[in-house]
């Protein structure tokens, strides 16, 4: 006899079974112990800053899928660093933000200020399931720099639904920072001394490294200067056993104070002045908003095929500053070997400009104003290369390499006078060079 | 402790050893003894977690803790869960054919090729305590009603070929065979672009006679059947494959189904199904779109 309604159990028989294989939350390797990631980075760019920074991540396998994250990070900075100040047709000086030196620029040349810093941070990290479809994490941070200290906490639901194929994440955090630059916080909009206002400290004209100091002595005098809530709520699916989607959206808002203590805008002659047009009058400490709130849109595609595993994403910005911005990012891991993989990878990143960025001004700046780069429509690309070495199971040796490029508008159409002759957004460009390795013990 | 065993076959070395009662053998597309050593010891260490955790024959598992647990509710792990979540899945595919509670009946069954069929009335105690729409299961909790067991051996040893499959799959890149007696799972082509070839066992000379080979570049394979437990009453035979619905054989059941499918856990759950069905065991296989050999 022939059964001819027999209906097809297949779709749904496969996917219970990839449920039942998921190995997402299934230790495959119930060990408990460290696993540990120990690396350090140099970062460096051409003719402005270079960075060394040890990080070392470990986890704690605590039993029954509960964990302990922790991640120490160190970085030493030194180099020179964009002000905002304009270039000007002549040699200019400028005081240290301490007011105890000054530096001088040459004609033509993007006014950099020298300075050096060191930035450590803590992270600590719990992360446990509450039953078999949810999982709480908790976190913690501290860091602090000579002139920067912060303070924060974050906690995350999971919940897995739809036989753990979906997973929900909701987060909150807040961080609260305290800002205290050499020589104290500037007056927003008021004039920076020794640029063409009456100079308040005499300087004894060399170029000295602003930043001695350590890493706690921003937290003595510690206040709450800028408060920063985030909220995100994110989905993540899975497709295959091999394949995931992921599709986060998060809100973000800092209030305080927000403005680069370090940072200048350049009030120039305008075009009635002559030759004189568009050579620096004088430069005031930039000025920005007490509230930002910004919004971010992530997605990311994960495809494992035999080995080798492509991943996809792309991030969507958007604020009430009116900067948007668009980064895509592409990796490849291909396996070389048992033992040997190369991860290559690309991303590319651009912005438009804050509505109160500009590269200098004409009038004495009185709204909120700000001529850092950061702020600034840019883009910029990262190209590098991942290879790792297995040792073991468990363990690895790995060495990443990237060359990342920056360009802005060079010689934007509204420039002054003799602004027009210079370079007013020269490229940037950067080298990463990080030796790392992946030990579990 | 696993003993292990190695062979080398023409270009390719099989790594040996016992696990849930049968042989076992995992093969690699590789002419290093160091490679297969280190993968037949992932095998065989998992092989033997999975059957000490989940056989109903030991007394320190969860399995006989939720079998003797006497209607109290038991707190289950994360995977004995999933196991339960997909038992639970294969009860509603199979509408209630598939019964991981359907055990008990051995108590009725002894299918030793003579002619003692159980009472009707044995049968129908027995009854009482099978079926898994009587069993609370909330993950992670599970409540039986008092007499009740559950069994996961229909689907345990599948499921410890997939397991080990994926554990080998994360050590190399080398295509591999496992093989769970006779259940196994294939990870790919061969590096010379050849399929692996799997011989077809004849259920009626286990281990002796093929009667098939398949070729396969990837994925699951498993059979269900045992041609030589029946019993044999009147000129009727009556094989080892009950319906957990009114705790007699299923009628008609081929003597072997031997299935294709993208993992061992599937072919296995489709072979069993297979059986289930009796006399509709082809037209069911045949919805299902899957490649099989029935005897």
């Amino acid at each position: 006899m022939q059964l001819r309604n027999t209906p097809s159990i297949a779709q749904a028989l496969s996917l219970a079974t990839c449920a039942l294989l998921s190995d997402k939350a299934l230790a495959l390797n119930p060990v408990a112990g460290w696993q540990t990631d120990a690396a350090v980075l140099f970062y460096s760019e051409k003719d402005r800053v270079d960075v060394i920074e040890p990080t070392l991540i470990a986890r704690r396998d605590l039993g029954d899928d509960e964990y302990l994250n922790l991640q120490l990070v160190y970085d030493s900075l030194s180099g020179a660093t964009p002000t905002g100040a304009a270039p000007a047709s002549h040699a200019q000086t400028f005081s240290t933000p301490s007011g105890n030196s000054s530096y001088s620029v040459a004609a033509g040349e993007q006014p950099r200020r020298k300075f050096s810093d060191v930035r450590g941070s803590l992270s600590l990290g719990w992360d446990k399931p509450l039953d078999r479809l949810t999982r709480l994490q908790l976190g913690a941070h501290i860091s602090g720099e000579t002139d920067y200290a912060s303070l924060g906490i974050n906690g995350s639901g999971l919940f897995d639904f739809n036989n753990k194929n979906t997973t929900l994440t909701l987060s909150l955090g807040f961080d609260g920072d305290h800002v205290a630059p050499k020589g104290g916080k500037p007056t927003p909009l008021s004039c920076a001394p020794g640029t063409g206002c009456a100079s308040t400290s005499g300087g004894n004209g060399g170029e000295e490294e602003e930043g001695e100091g350590n890493i706690f002595q921003a937290f003595s005098g510690y206040t709450m200067d800028k408060k920063i809530g985030s909220a995100l709520v994110g989905v993540t699916q899975l497709l295959s056993p091999k394949a995931l989607v992921q599709l986060n959206y998060s809100y973000t808002r800092a209030q305080g104070y927000l403005t680069d203590p370090y940072k200048m805008v350049t009030r120039v002659y305008g075009e009635t002045a002559g030759a004189s047009a568009g050579d620096p009058i004088a430069s005031y400490f930039e000025s920005r908003p007490s509230s930002h709130s910004w919004n971010t849109l992530f997605s990311k595609f994960a495809w494992g095929f035999a080995h080798d595993t492509l991943q996809a994403s792309y991030r969507y910005f958007w604020d009430d500053w009116q900067i948007h911005s668009h980064t895509a990012e592409l990796s490849y891991q291909l396996m070389l070997s048992d033992a040997i993989y190369l991860r290559p990878y690309a991303r590319y990143y651009r912005q438009t400009a804050a509505d109160f960025y500009r590269h200098s001004t004409t009038e004495r700046p009185l709204d909120y104003i700000s001529a850092d780069q950061r702020l600034g429509a840019f883009h910029d690309n990262t190209l590098g290369v991942r290879a790792a070495y297995g040792l073991g199971a468990n363990n690895e040796i790995y060495l990443r390499i990237a060359r990342f490029v920056q360009r802005g508008d060079s010689h934007p159409g509204d420039a002054i006078g003799v602004q027009r002759n210079f370079d007013l957004f020269p490229e940037l460009q950067a080298v990463y060079t990080q030796l790392g390795i992946n030990y579990q013990f | 402790m696993c003993e292990l065993t190695f062979e080398q076959r023409q270009d390719f070395w099989a790594g040996l050893f016992e696990a849930m009662a049968c042989p076992c053998e995992v093969l690699v597309d590789a002419a290093d003894r160091d490679l297969i050593q280190r993968l037949a010891r992932i095998a065989c260490d998992e092989a033997r977690r999975i059957e000490h955790k989940f056989s109903r024959y030991r007394p320190d598992n969860i399995i006989h803790t939720i079998n003797n647990s006497h209607g109290r509710p038991v707190r289950v792990d994360e995977e004995t869960a999933r196991l339960l979540d997909y038992a639970a899945e294969c009860h509603r595919l199979s509408a209630g054919k598939f019964d991981i509670t359907s055990g008990v009946l051995r108590a009725a069954w002894r299918f030793d090729g003579s002619d003692r069929l159980p009472t009707p009335q044995q049968v129908s105690e027995l009854l009482t305590r099978v079926g898994w729409d009587k069993v609370q299961w909330h993950t992670p909790v599970i409540q039986l009603q008092p007499g009740m067991e559950i069994d996961l051996g229909g689907i345990g040893k599948e499921y410890a070929v997939d397991r080990i499959a994926q554990l080998l799959r994360a050590a190399t890149r080398h295509s591999f065979v496992v093989n769970l007696g006779g259940d196994l799972y294939v990870s790919g082509r061969r590096a010379d672009g050849n399929t692996w070839i799997i011989g077809i066992d004849d259920p009626a000379a286990t281990g002796e006679k093929s009667i098939g080979e398949i070729s396969i570049a990837q994925g699951g394979v498993a059979t269900s059947g045992d041609a030589r437990r029946f019993l044999l009453r009147d000129g009727v035979r009556y094989g080892h494959i009950l319906d957990p619905r009114n705790g007699w054989p299923v009628p008609d059941a081929p003597r072997s189904v031997t299935v294709i499918a993208p993992t061992c856990t599937e072919a296995g759950m489709y072979s069993t199904f297979a059986m289930l069905e009796g006399a509709g065991a082809r037209a069911f296989l045949d919805a299902q779109g899957v490649t099989y050999w029935c005897v």
